[in-house]
């Protein structure tokens, strides 16, 4: 199990197009995915889910995995955080 | 009138007729979008079976929606393969998943309620969100969560069972609602939405089923088990009727059905002139229920098959597959029997209404038909690859809506030509075929001579020519009035059609509604027409109609119509003209003609 802060860097935030893309990336995991804001969490796999934490521009966030592949995973949501304009 | 003074001491609202009829019963309130209807008590043995329902019913859900962004991928914007990914995204989503199944187990309530109950949660919480784009998913959610309730009522085909024979009632019934009813039991329809061309008005005129629309809130005036009486005949509906009025309404019942005994009289007349020119009379097709018509009214043809039945009816872009096993059904009617299919006639906005916010100020002048097509041309090739693959008997014609450029109906022959080929390397058999084209936009009738040598026949659409070349919309309550396809521009663009085809060899037929009404139908046989399409129903009465005719004689008719200023003036001396060749018609008045 590995835990990783993220800093939204996008200026609308997780809307539908980032989300969707990171359901993309998370779906195909093997084992458990959280994803938290402040005090709630949600399953990383659930696009209503992360929908409804409403993350904004300059949020921090705070992913969980628990799986085979989890260093790999947390490198690619690395790569997939960064490269938000 | 005795039927004034008579319904006097009854209340009854006006209508329009959809479908000719009389009948006296019972009603059926099939009351819809409310989250009462939908909620169904079940019991704990029933539970997984349900629960095998909505995951038989999600993964349809998911499988259209797939097809749906392959079919699309190429021509829409990247914010509407978005929504499909995220619509996509919610039906793959565990909690919304866990989440309509907990309700299944734990309040024991049925899929439909549950999906509706889990998805008004969602929608509203995030529709709380204060943001916009957050909001916008509610939308995608309300719609997944349609999908998966249609995709559910699909799975049952005998969803709803009349105990004893009743009218049903609704606002408005879809086509998908229709198939799932249990036919033998209707008595009739009522409704207060759907027009004469609704596939409602359709499909009760194919099985013969009364129906009447354009009753307002409809569904508040009656409760299930209230008798009414539907006359179609004068469009009424008659609440609450007492004995009297039944037993008057009981004689009008056995006058129509004589009527129809003596319209059916006529089907076995032939389509021939008395000068012994044969006319040949074809059927407008819009739905497979239609097939049997083709018999019972002797159609020699199918002029015009509207494929587009097949997108309402799944409410997503159907499959190859699934459309080469509706067009087998139609084309393997019979041996040489030459069926006209038309290639989706729809505007873009319906095609992907169900995935985004797309729409036109102008359908009618816009990106529709062969327009969408071309610009979309995965759609245009499943197709036509199902057209060419179920065509097992060559009795296969092919119809493209919507030609204005010559360059357009060079670009489908190329497709078509890649397709043969394509095919052919795939190892299937290409049976012969025909290609032709609508004539329904000015611009090809007046370059007909141009069009006629690239196709083997023309299908003049004079409803949309008469839109068009009038400009007027018919659905437009304001111009309605104006919209008259008997105006002599029409008729002028009508005889420059006739000519360029015969000039070049093919066929021309009319398939628009004026094929389906007397006085239009002699006005094409005098300006020329030989081929018509309409309504299987009204081809006994046109049968009659020929059989009293001499063309060589009403041909010379001719110049003197095309010369008339107006409309008024055609119509009034075609009528006076033909007045003893319709007399028969009077007869006929409850059918509506």
């Amino acid at each position: 199990m590995k835990e990783k802060e993220f800093v939204i860097k996008n200026k609308h935030g997780l809307h539908l197009r980032p989300a969707t893309e990171l359901i993309k990336i998370v779906s195909d995991f093997d084992g458990d995915i959280v994803i938290i804001k402040g005090d709630i969490e949600v399953n990383g796999k659930s696009i209503l889910g992360i929908l409804s934490l409403a993350i904004d521009y300059n949020d921090k966030i705070k992913i969980r995995v628990n799986g085979a592949k989890e260093d790999e995973l947390l490198q690619t949501l690395a790569d997939f955080f960064n490269k938000e304009e | 009138m005795e039927i004034d003074k008579l319904l006097q001491n009854y209340k009854y609202d006006h209508g329009i007729t959809i479908s000719p009829g009389i009948e006296i019963g019972q009603v059926f309130l099939l009351s819809k979008h409310d989250d009462i209807k939908y909620a169904r008590k079940i019991t704990y043995t029933d539970i997984s079976k349900e629960i095998d329902r909505f995951y038989k019913a999600l993964e349809k859900a998911k499988k259209r929606l797939q097809e749906a962004t392959d079919n699309l991928s190429n021509s829409i914007s990247n914010d509407l393969l978005t929504i499909l990914d995220a619509q996509l995204a919610i039906l793959n989503d565990p909690l919304f998943i866990g989440e309509i199944v907990d309700q299944i187990k734990k309040k024991l309530v049925n899929a439909e309620y549950s999906v509706k109950v889990v998805s008004n949660y969602w929608s509203v919480k995030l529709s709380q969100v204060n943001d916009p784009y957050f909001a916008e998913r509610s939308e995608d959610i309300k719609n997944v969560a349609n999908v998966l309730i249609e995709e559910l009522s699909l799975l049952d085909k005998s969803k709803i069972q009349l105990e004893i024979p009743s009218f049903i009632v609704s606002e408005f019934i879809t086509l998908s609602e229709l198939a799932a009813l249990d036919k033998d039991k209707i008595l009739g329809f009522i409704t207060a939405h759907g027009g004469y061309t609704s596939h409602l008005a359709i499909v009760s005129r194919a099985l013969n089923i009364p129906a009447i629309s354009m009753i307002k809130d409809i569904t508040k005036k009656l409760k299930s088990g209230e008798s009414v009486i539907l006359d179609g005949k004068r469009s009424l509906l008659i609440y609450k009727p007492d004995n009297t009025l039944i037993s008057f309404y009981q004689k009008e019942k056995e006058i129509f059905h004589k009527t129809l005994i003596r319209l059916n009289e006529f089907n076995n007349l032939k389509p021939k002139s008395k000068n012994n020119i044969n006319i040949r009379l074809e059927a407008n097709l819009e739905i497979i229920e239609e097939i049997p018509l083709l018999e019972k009214y002797k159609a020699q043809g199918v002029g015009l098959f509207r494929t587009e039945f097949i997108i309402d009816y799944s409410s997503f872009l159907p499959s190859e597959k699934e459309q080469i096993g509706y067009y087998e059904k139609i084309l393997s009617y019979k041996k040489d029997f030459p069926i006209t299919m038309r290639t989706f006639d729809v505007g873009g906005d319906k095609m992907i209404s169900e995935i985004g916010n797309y729409t036109e100020e102008n359908p009618f002048l816009g990106w529709r038909a062969i327009r969408f097509q071309l610009d979309n041309q995965s759609l245009l090739k499943n197709q036509l690859r199902a057209f060419l693959i179920a065509n097992k008997n060559g009795n296969l014609k092919i119809l493209f809506p919507m030609i204005s450029q010559i360059q357009e109906i060079k670009r489908l022959k190329t497709i078509l030509k890649e397709i043969e080929d394509e095919l052919k390397t795939e190892g299937y058999d290409i049976k012969p075929y025909k290609i032709g084209i609508m004539i329904e936009i000015p611009s090809a009738a007046i370059l007909s001579d141009h069009f006629a040598k690239e196709v083997d026949f023309f299908s003049i659409g004079t409803n949309d020519l008469t839109q068009y070349t009038l400009a007027v919309d018919r659905g437009n309550e304001k111009v309605q009035s104006l919209f008259n396809s008997l105006d002599p521009s029409i008729l002028r663009l009508i005889k420059i059609v006739v000519d360029n085809a015969s000039q070049n060899n093919i066929s021309v037929a009319v398939c628009g509604e004026m094929a389906s009404k007397p006085l239009d139908f002699i006005i094409l046989l005098i300006l020329g027409i030989r081929e018509f399409s309409l309504v299987p129903w009204k081809i006994p009465i046109m049968k009659k109609i020929i059989s009293s005719l001499d063309l060589s004689k009403i041909e010379l008719l001719k110049e003197k119509i095309l010369n008339f200023q107006t409309s008024e003036e055609i119509r009034d001396f075609v009528r006076n003209y033909f007045s003893k060749n319709l007399e028969f018609l009077r007869d006929f008045t409850s059918l509506n003609f």
